[in-house]
């Protein structure tokens, strides 16, 4: 891919970005949110064309006017969110689409056999007649893999894959990808971590703003160098002061059980508290009750069983509006469906839970100038970039929502925070910001739960790690015994 | 930076000085009225003879000035409430039904009442509507909190079921004694809204209807309730999550879509027919859903749309009988502006998806 | 929805030079120069109530050149800003052709005093509201005795819609013609309650059937078609209403409104208008019977003979069919 340009309207997604994979190499596409990975992937992919630029594919230049046209070139895509009908098979998965197939008698019993094989070579272990609603998160994403293989890919792209793995799915997936290198397919391994790429890449190109930040091999790097390539500075990753004070538990969750509303069990006895001072983070692989955990206790979700006290006061069938008086904040992990209110101006958003509140209203009505006073001195402390406080907060970026969501949560002095995932889709700066903000909280006394799936977030930041499986609680570990692979265990469903 | 600061405030002189919204509404008017006018060309008539007698008839006298005010009155109250229920989210499309049941209500106080002074009756006979109709549009509150029914079914069936309770009501109980005609008896002098224009029929619930509006306007924009009940209508759940009370908000613009509507059915008793009637209403409610689409859901802006749609209702039979246009026109030239109003959302959409994918 | 016809191409031209403000410009001033307004509660293509009043209106229109318009489909809700409407425009005859739109022509009639109201069996007059009736009673004396001297089962029907006075009477001289005629007659009747139910007044129409009557009084929409379906006749009501069941109709008692509404169109000219009851009927002949379009066959001919008989009896005078508003069960 050469010059590539893409531009959204006045956003340019990609500018003069030039990149190239060989066959046998797995070649890293590294950089913030927003910098311009996934478009340019997307071009490649043939789902959006770029405005300048060519592509060349074995030295021919090619052009790419939609995705039938991108699989014939042998481009194999495996997205964040899997694209797999649950309830077909793994072989009928992969046959949906394909001519070769046949339309109305499916070879389906060749088909899978084929599969099976094709498996094997590569140390891709897929049950081929198994239905794919069936399969763990980390055997979905070798069928989708297998899938790409089998529609003939020599190019494989992979978007962020260890996302959504435990880290010993993530280590085993890798030699995979070696195994594949080997046999001469070219694979693209998106990412932002850092420890992945230097593991298993061969060749890193960062990308920053839209543009080719550097290229360079992984042999001759160190992360060091390239998070500054990723950032264009230095940054430094906050660190936690001191050990914790065991203040009184402001958060107790007792024995909580939930089913949801399609009748599946989504927590079952899961005990946790959280003491003054002292962040405390629940860790597991996405989807195994962490959310319905937040939302029990901030109070969006009714347990069936089990109670959740608020500094001591039982708050497990209350209002959202008596825990957030008695001093909860909560940082949802959906921002756009939880917390903001795209089409209200920030001001809106910003006192959102405190308009009622005498500071901000009088006979009812709202006092225009306190409110938009306080929303400006949020936005200065908490450093959002915006053009005024009565924009819509849907006109601003990802990180300056969260920032203006922290503010909101942060700025009333709450006792118990509870943040699920507040980082996610955040670049480095605004990521670094959050948690040293989370970390004045903890500093300033307060109980801090951290529901996150980075084990990065999880290990720099927690005083204690609580492990989710299945809605159920698999282990606590202390600071002094955090481990990789102790944790990864745990996630797996391991008790200690 | 200065780039995005040029933007902010090109964005804040189109929200505060001449909103998108309302120029974009005004746009639809006027593609409306353009294809209206290639509808009567093509029909062999004068379009410009049809508007002109079209405005003459309800804008160019004072009768027809007084007609189309009293014919605000009815749209205005439905589509303010309207208006209000769906900026909580509430799709409350029983206006119609609301109204019937607010008359009802009405008229049954005006008549207990009689004999009585004017301060009090009115006053009673306006409460008993507005209490009426809320309780009404409240049995689809209960539906939809209580078993997540849609309140766009049943709303619609409610209107039906209000219509026909007080068919009943006008054959049985409530007939005036004597007549074999589905009405009450007439209301006493005390139970009429006084009359603002000697010569015309206008009534008092003109200042009802723009008192309302305005006040409606402030409890949106400026209180604290109306700004929750905007919260729950963007985003519910996000409106839970900041401690806001949801299921009140919904109450709210359940409670006061029927109140407001009943308000209607009273000013139409009480100021128009001076009666309860069968056929009170030639469907205010129904017209009130676009009445309050055109005036974007801000109270003020129902209030001209509801002007605009009486000019053209009033307008009508005269625009047939100058120009022979069928008075039915104005039925298609407000069912364009729906269209145009939800086609607009549709369009920039549609063309921003072209231009992405490209071919 | 309302919908608005004007007769007279003058009418037309008049408005649209109206609009464009050339008012220079001046008609010859007629001796009836009378502009005649009219608003009925239905489609003036009913066959009915509404077709009587439309062609009462134009053959008015026709006999004093007088321009015409009407507005038909007009609910009771609206009627007063429509009567209003025509009188702010310069109409100054106008009938409110519906015994339902009394209340709004009272209330038109008190703001135009110099405009001349006319509305359909009203219960209160203003000095510049008056009333019409129709006087289909005495029709419905005769229909009675036909319907009599038809009957091979000794049982008659009659079904209509809502008992109003005008109704009532209609069926006590129903009844009391075909007593003359057979004394131990049996006289069904259905009120469905609603003016125009076309399923009610069939499904009504077809229980009498079953209970034995072979002859129906048709005073709503609906009837006819039973009447075809059963195979039995019916007297048809308002117009000849024979084109709709040329088997089943034996005759239709029509009402004829055009020598009232000139009368009171020419009184209004003359200035000798009064507001009272306007009543027109078989005497004026404005009531009577229609043609049987050969079906008299099946009338028993003494009952013909019976039947004309009474026509020049009443037109002598020395006959009055009783008008009877009593309720009944």
């Amino acid at each position: 891919m050469r010059n590539i340009r893409v531009a959204f309207g006045p956003v340019v997604a990609n500018d003069d970005v030039s990149f190239a994979v060989e066959p046998g190499e797995i070649h890293a596409l590294l950089g913030e949110n927003g910098a311009g990975k996934t478009t340019l992937m997307r071009a490649l992919a043939g789902l959006i064309q770029p405005q300048a630029g060519s592509i060349e594919i074995g030295g021919q230049p090619v052009t790419i006017d939609g995705p039938l046209e991108a699989r014939r070139l042998g481009i194999g895509m495996v997205h964040q969110h899997f694209m797999l009908v649950p309830t077909l098979t793994v072989a009928e998965n992969i046959a949906l689409g394909l001519k070769e197939v046949r339309t109305w008698f499916p070879r389906l019993d060749q088909l899978a056999d084929e599969i099976d094989a094709l498996g094997a070579r590569y140390g891709l272990a897929v049950d081929a007649r198994a239905l794919a609603g069936e399969l763990s998160v980390a055997s979905q994403q070798r069928v989708e893999i297998v899938k790409a293989l089998y529609r003939g890919a020599k190019i494989l792209v992979l978007d962020e894959p260890t996302a959504v793995l435990t880290p010993q799915e993530a280590a085993a997936l890798f030699p995979v990808l070696r195994a594949l290198a080997a046999a001469g397919t070219a694979i693209v391994f998106i990412s932002h971590k850092l420890n992945e790429v230097m593991a298993v890449t061969d060749r890193i190109t960062v990308l920053r703003r839209g543009k080719v930040a550097g290229s360079l091999r992984t042999a001759e790097t160190e992360p060091r160098e390239i998070a500054r390539m990723m950032v264009g500075g230095e940054v430094t990753l906050p660190q936690l002061e001191g050990m914790p004070v065991a203040g009184r538990p402001l958060l107790e969750v007792d024995r909580l059980g939930l089913t949801d509303a399609r009748g599946v069990r989504r927590l079952e006895g899961v005990s946790l508290s959280v003491g003054a001072g002292e962040i405390v983070a629940v860790a597991g692989v996405d989807g195994n009750g962490q959310q319905e955990l937040a939302e029990a206790i901030v109070g969006l979700q009714r347990p069936d069983t089990g109670r959740v006290l608020i500094d001591g006061v039982e708050m497990t069938h209350r209002p959202v509006a008596e825990r957030i008086a008695a001093g909860l904040a909560h940082i949802p992990e959906d921002r756009h469906r939880t917390a903001i209110f795209e089409k209200l101006s920030v001001t809106d958003n910003a006192v959102a839970e405190e308009a009622g509140r005498p500071r901000f209203a009088r006979w009812g009505l709202r006092r225009q100038g306190e409110t938009r006073a306080f929303a400006a001195q949020l936005v200065a402390d908490y450093d959002v970039r915006l053009g005024s406080v009565e924009q819509a907060i849907g006109s601003l970026s990802g990180g300056n929502q969260q920032k203006v969501v922290l503010g909101r949560a942060l700025s009333r002095d709450p006792r118990l925070v509870v943040a699920v995932q507040p980082t996610r889709g955040l670049d480095i700066g605004a990521t670094a910001f959050l948690q040293s903000q989370l970390l004045k909280r903890r500093a300033a006394g307060a109980a801090v739960l951290l529901i996150s799936t980075e084990l990065d977030e999880v290990l720099a930041l927690a005083d204690r790690i609580v492990v989710l499986f299945k809605g159920q609680v698999t282990g606590v570990v202390a600071r002094a015994d955090f481990s990789v692979e102790k944790l990864g265990l745990l996630m797996a469903g391991r008790t200690a | 930076m200065s780039e995005s600061a040029s933007a902010a405030a090109i964005g804040f002189a189109r929200r505060w000085l001449l909103p998108r919204s309302v120029l974009s509404g005004m746009l639809c008017v006027l593609a409306a009225f353009a294809i209206g006018a290639l509808l009567i060309a093509a029909i062999g008539r004068d379009p410009v003879l049809a508007y002109l007698s079209l405005f003459e008839a309800s804008l160019g006298s004072t009768n027809g000035l007084a007609e189309t005010a009293i014919r605000t009155v009815p749209l205005a109250f439905c589509g303010i409430g309207i208006a209000l229920a769906f900026r909580a989210g509430v799709f409350n499309v029983g206006a119609e039904g609301q109204l019937f049941i607010g008359g009802v209500a009405a008229a049954w106080m005006g008549l207990q009442l009689g004999g009585q002074p004017q301060w009090l009756v009115l006053p009673a006979m306006a409460l008993a509507a507005a209490v009426a109709g809320a309780g009404w549009s409240a049995i689809a509150g209960v539906l939809k909190l209580k078993f997540r029914a849609d309140e766009l079914i049943t709303t619609i069936m409610l209107n039906y079921i209000a219509i026909y309770f007080v068919g009943y009501l006008l054959h049985g109980p409530l007939q005036d004694p004597g007549s074999p005609l589905a009405r009450t008896a007439r209301l006493a002098a005390e139970a009429r809204l006084p009359m603002l224009l000697e010569g015309t029929r206008l009534h008092a619930g003109l200042l009802l209807v723009v008192v309302v509006a305005i006040v409606a306007q402030v409890f949106l924009w400026r209180s604290v309730a109306g700004f929750r009940l905007r919260a729950v209508g963007h985003n519910a759940r996000a409106a839970e999550n900041t401690g806001m009370n949801v299921k009140a908000a919904l109450w709210t613009g359940f409670l006061i879509c029927g109140a407001l509507s009943g308000l209607a059915g009273f000013s139409e008793v009480a100021g128009v027919q001076r009666r309860m009637i069968e056929n009170l209403s030639p469907g205010f409610g129904y017209t009130a859903i676009i009445v309050a689409l055109l005036g974007q859901t801000n109270p003020l802006g129902v209030l001209a749309a509801a002007v605009l749609f009486a000019a053209l209702q009033i307008g009508s039979t005269t625009m047939e009988s100058a120009a022979g246009v069928p008075s039915a026109l104005t039925t298609v030239i407000q069912a364009l502006v729906v269209l145009l109003l939800i086609g607009q959302n549709a369009l920039p959409r549609l063309f921003r998806r072209r231009a992405v994918t490209g071919s | 929805m309302t919908s608005f016809m004007t007769l007279s191409r003058r009418r037309f031209a008049q408005a649209a030079l109206l609009l464009v403000a050339t008012t220079a410009l001046s008609t010859p001033v007629l001796a009836a120069d009378l502009k005649i307004a009219m608003i009925l509660p239905g489609p003036i293509t009913d066959n009915d109530w509404n077709s009587v009043g439309y062609n009462g209106l134009e053959a008015a229109g026709k006999a004093l050149g007088a321009e015409v318009a009407y507005v038909e489909n007009v609910t009771d809700a609206d009627a007063e800003r429509l009567l209003r409407d025509f009188a702010e425009r310069g109409y100054k005859l106008i009938f409110a052709h519906s015994f339902s739109f009394g209340d709004a022509a009272l209330n038109a009639a008190e703001d135009f005093p110099d405009t001349t109201f006319m509305a359909g069996t009203a219960a209160e007059l203003a000095p510049n509201l008056g009333t019409y009736s129709n006087p289909d009673y005495q029709g419905a004396y005769l229909a009675g005795m036909l319907a009599a001297g038809t009957s091979k089962t000794g049982s008659v029907g009659w079904v209509g819609g809502m008992p109003a006075p005008n109704m009532l009477a209609n069926l006590h001289a129903y009844e009391a013609g075909a007593k003359e005629v057979k004394p131990e007659i049996k006289v069904l009747h259905t009120f469905i309650g609603s003016w125009f139910d076309p399923p009610k007044a069939k499904e009504a129409a077809i229980a009498q059937v079953e209970q034995g009557a072979d002859v129906l009084s048709a005073q709503g929409v609906g009837v006819i078609d039973a009447a075809i379906t059963k195979k039995v006749f019916a007297l048809g009501a308002m117009t000849d209403q024979n084109h709709l069941g040329p088997e089943a109709v034996l005759t239709s008692v029509t009402w004829d409104l055009g020598p009232l509404v000139t009368a009171v169109g020419q009184a209004v000219i003359d200035g000798t208008w009064k507001s009272e009851n306007w009543s027109y009927g078989v005497a004026a002949n404005s009531v009577g019977l229609a043609d049987f379009h050969g079906l008299d066959k099946n009338v028993d001919p003494a009952v013909l003979k019976a039947v004309e008989d009474k026509i020049a009896a009443i037109k002598a005078g020395t006959f009055e069919v009783p008008l009877d508003t009593s309720e009944v069960q």
